[in-house]
């Protein structure tokens, strides 16, 4: 990897910050990235599509099945984008087929439905990693960004689901008031392909490639995140700046001190040929003169044009000129300044180390933020956030029952907690809905028989209950008849029918049902001489309590000696078949 | 003694008279007995009836057969958007010889009126049927005319083509007294229908043929007078007004029925009492006539409606919500 290509600056984000970074990166390569993944897509679906009309239906089926396949292409794309590489890569086809094949099977089967594709996509395609070291790999760094992963993904297949939608909202929109569409046999198309279902196909097509390299490259971005995160790229690169950065001092303090040391000769060739000068002028004008002091002449001059030379340059270079030319052998430092110059190499190592920390001190790997919330106000000022009360209980709780407070026996002890608490729920919610599994659970001969307290106490507002008839029905019936109380004693006739056929013979009756009803259902249930009986019994009441017609007293009499001989005689068998 | 004897021979000749409207009507009108019976309990109770159904299901000849059972006089009129009041009631015209504004009565001046189709005319139009129906008169230039009896409107409405109509006000849905589904007949009840027609047994013309020994109008009122005579529980009275309040407090109803369902209620299940051969109201009589009464008489909250309730769904929820009555 080629980090000076990097397009990116490789700072460690959050996992949400790399999503936004990987729409970036989308936006950056939309093209590219779009016909990456559009081209194999329609390689693949035109034969579809010419060769059978009727795979029409199924190709968005298809499409949808080999997306991990088509998303490679865009993913390797960008990954050289990302480093800097645009030229187009030059594969062989065995490239391409390796491309497309490597782990397909896979992916296509069992993590064909992996929420985190995107995010292991280039495990697959850019490491080739495979079978148990790509499970160890993908478990290595899905540690903390599954979620992410799978957030996206969720996220992406609403966009696609929304955009669809959209897009076939927006067709039938287009669609005339005029053009009568019957949705009700929209289905049939399925096996009679039509127009619609090329829309349809071709829509699904488009949502899918607008959403493809967001989704590309947001998983690809959680990969890069993952490892700078893990193998610490924006250190390495921030030493790699460093080291850049010392070897370019390096080289310039090397250049000035070459120049420096080109400075003496310069100067004592400059000096020569400014003393040689006045020296020729001189003997000229001396041996013109026929002057004898010549030799007199030759000493101030070139030091006067050294001193004015001198002068003119700077202290330290007039120093070492000055140096340079007292002595010849200026390349060796005297004893004192070999000590400065060592004191001076001690001096850089310890900037250098000043340098090192004030960089770790600075951002990338620092990095300040301003955060503000409020804090409630304590007594002694220490705040403690609701975590940290939690775990402070937890460890007091475990202090109290006496056991060691290692972090291995907290987790086990939450760990029983949770379970504690997920089977506690699905008590709760088994016991709200316990009525729910009665059917389930209870014999189907129980089920038949209304439960007791399904029972109206109260039918037609009659009392129906024990408590409310006398022990001895037929007695008080016939102490009734001979006091001429007709009516009361046909009423209690008929209330301790009501009952029995509640009870006894288990007739589901409700507080609505009204004489006839009861009889209808008394026919649906009972065996037929006690239904016969009971509406022999319920016209006699009918015609006493609503057609003010008060039956014979011998009526009743035998009405009330039937009842008795149908009680003492034995329980029959309800045949329903017979009786439906 | 001899009261209740007479009062009772009349009772059996008045039930062996709607035997024979009954099964005259049958004979004419295949598969449609419900219809049948609860067109004889308005007629009973000098009510009126709405009928919705399809075209074609046999309206006009279930009107005109009912009519011929009684040896009564039958109108229809083809309510449509510019169908005027005074094409339904009558006008005063100028005789030109006489000098004299004459009365010409409308088709309303009838025993049995068939009003097809009533919500495709106006409101206005619709509210001339008004006083006719409550009141049995018309009032044309001011002057009350009464309609003899017996007199019974049966309107009927189209439950497709919606467009274009005007939904009857709820003043003049309150006067029907039931309000009646036709359906289409049964497979082996159309068999026989297409069999009559085709072989010409039966033609709209000729029905007079295929009644047997028929009333007479006069019949038709005593047994009216007779209906009202049958014996009535107080309880069963609680029991129906206790069905109508029930409306009223249901929450998937926003406008419960009035008192005029809960007399409707009662007057229709004596009517029923007797059609079954009973002199006695029971509360069945209630219940079985209670959803007809009150399906038109109700306004649906609209949550209801959208879940996709009809009226008759929710009234027989609120009628198994009220406890028969006691005794």
């Amino acid at each position: 990897m080629n980090f000076d290509r990097l397009q990116v600056n490789p700072e460690l984000r959050n996992k949400w910050q790399a999503i936004d970074m990987g729409i970036a990166l989308a936006r950056q390569w939309y093209w590219p990235l779009l016909l990456a993944w559009v081209i194999p897509v329609l390689i693949v679906s035109i034969p579809f599509a010419i060769i059978d009309s009727t795979f029409i239906t199924l190709l968005p089926l298809i499409i949808w099945w080999l997306k991990p396949l088509f998303e490679r292409l865009p993913l390797l794309y960008l990954s050289r984008y990302l480093f800097g590489e645009f030229a187009r890569p030059k594969m062989t086809l065995k490239g391409w087929f390796r491309l497309y094949t490597f782990d397909a099977f896979a992916a296509l089967t069992w993590r064909r439905l992996s929420v985190c594709r995107s995010f292991t996509l280039a495990i697959t395609v850019l490491e080739k990693q495979k079978g148990h070291a790509r499970a160890e790999r993908r478990r290595l760094l899905g540690r903390s960004t599954n979620r992410a992963a799978t957030w996206l993904t969720i996220t992406l297949i609403h966009a696609e689901m929304f955009l669809l939608f959209g897009c076939v909202s927006l067709v039938v929109l287009f669609i005339p008031e005029q053009v009568d569409i019957n949705y009700d046999t929209l289905w049939s198309i399925i096996e009679n392909p039509t127009v619609i279902e090329y829309v349809y196909t071709f829509l699904y097509f488009i949502s899918i490639a607008i959403i493809t390299p967001f989704y590309v490259a947001c998983g690809f971005y959680l990969y890069i995140n993952r490892r700078i995160e893990l193998e610490a790229w924006d250190i390495e690169i921030q030493f790699k700046q460093c080291a850049e950065s010392r070897l370019q001092n390096a080289r310039k303090q090397q250049n000035r001190e070459k120049q420096k040391r080109h400075l003496p000769d310069l100067t004592k060739v400059r000096s020569i040929i400014t003393a040689i000068i006045p020296t020729l002028g001189t003997m000229l004008i001396g041996g013109l003169l026929l002057l004898p002091a010549a030799a007199i002449a030759e000493e101030p001059t070139p030091k006067y044009a050294l001193l004015q030379e001198s002068s003119d340059s700077s202290t330290t270079s007039s120093t070492t000129s000055r140096k340079t030319l007292s002595t010849p052998d200026a390349q060796i430092p005297p004893p004192e300044e070999s000590q400065t110059l060592w004191r001076s190499d001690a001096d850089a190592t310890l900037d250098t180390k000043e340098r090192i920390l004030s960089i770790l001190e600075s951002p990338p790997f620092v990095i300040e933020k301003e955060v503000h919330h409020w804090k409630p106000k304590t007594s002694n000022g220490i705040v403690k956030t609701i975590r940290e009360k939690i775990i402070s209980a937890i460890l007091s709780l475990l202090s109290l029952l006496g056991a060691p407070s290692n972090r291995i026996d907290i987790a086990l002890f939450v760990e029983i907690l949770l379970w504690g608490l997920v089977i506690a729920i699905i008590g709760l919610i088994l016991w709200h809905f316990r009525h729910h599994f009665e059917g389930l659970i209870a014999p189907k001969s129980k089920s038949l028989s209304p439960l007791e307290s399904d029972i109206p106490d109260t039918i037609m507002g009659m009392k129906v209950t024990q408590e409310s008839l006398p022990t001895d029905v037929i007695g008080t019936i016939q102490s009734l008849l001979s006091t001429n109380q007709l009516k009361e004693a046909l009423s209690l006739l008929y209330r301790a029918n009501l009952h029995d056929l509640a009870h006894r013979h288990h007739v589901s009756l409700k507080s609505w049902c009204t004489e006839m009803e009861c009889a209808q259902l008394a026919q649906a249930s009972c065996p037929a001489p006690i239904a016969s009986y009971f509406t022999a019994l319920t016209h006699c009441w009918l015609q006493l309590a609503y057609g003010h017609h008060l039956p014979d007293k011998s009526k009743i009499l035998s009405l009330a000696n039937d009842w008795s001989n149908l009680q003492h005689s034995p329980p029959q068998v309800l045949d329903h078949g017979a009786s439906q | 003694m001899n009261d209740i004897d007479n009062h009772d021979n009349k009772i059996d000749n008045a039930i062996q008279n709607i035997q024979k409207i009954r099964t005259n009507i049958r004979n004419i009108v295949v598969g449609q007995e419900d219809v049948i019976d609860q067109v004889i309990v308005v007629l009973l109770c000098r009510g009126h009836i709405l009928l919705e159904g399809l075209p074609g299901l046999g309206k006009t000849l279930l009107v005109k057969s009912l009519a011929t059972c009684f040896s009564g006089k039958f109108k229809r009129i083809q309510f449509t958007p510019d169908l005027m009041p005074s094409d339904i009631t009558g006008h005063a015209l100028y005789d030109m010889h006489s000098g004299k504004f004459s009365v010409r009565k409308g088709p309303v001046f009838t025993h049995l009126l068939l009003a097809d189709e009533i919500n495709r005319s106006p409101a206005k139009t619709q509210a001339a049927l008004l006083e006719v129906m409550q009141e049995q008169q018309a009032t044309i230039e001011g002057k009350p005319y009464p309609i003899e009896g017996p007199f019974m409107v049966l309107a009927t409405q189209n439950p497709i083509e919606q467009e274009g109509t005007y939904p009857l006000p709820e003043a003049e849905l309150d006067r029907f007294l039931l309000k009646v589904f036709m359906e289409y007949p049964a497979l082996d009840d159309e068999k026989t229908l297409v069999k009559n027609v085709t072989s010409g047994s039966l033609a709209i013309e000729s029905l007079d043929e295929k009644v047997s020994d028929p009333l007479t109008p006069e019949d038709i009122i005593e047994l009216q007078q007779l209906t009202k005579a049958i014996t009535v529980d107080d309880q069963v009275i609680e029991y129906a007004v206790r069905l109508v309040h029930a409306t009223r407090h249901s929450g998937a109803i926003l406008k419960g029925a009035g008192p005029r369902a809960s007399i409707g209620i009662i007057t229709a299940a004596k009517a029923w009492a007797l059609m079954n051969e009973r002199r006695y109201v029971l509360p069945d009589d209630v219940k079985a006539m209670a959803i007809p009464v009150m399906r038109h008489r109700v306004l649906l909250s609209p949550d209801t409606e959208i879940d996709g309730f009809t009226p008759d769904q929710v009234l027989e929820q609120v009628v198994q919500s009220v406890d028969a009555p006691r005794q």
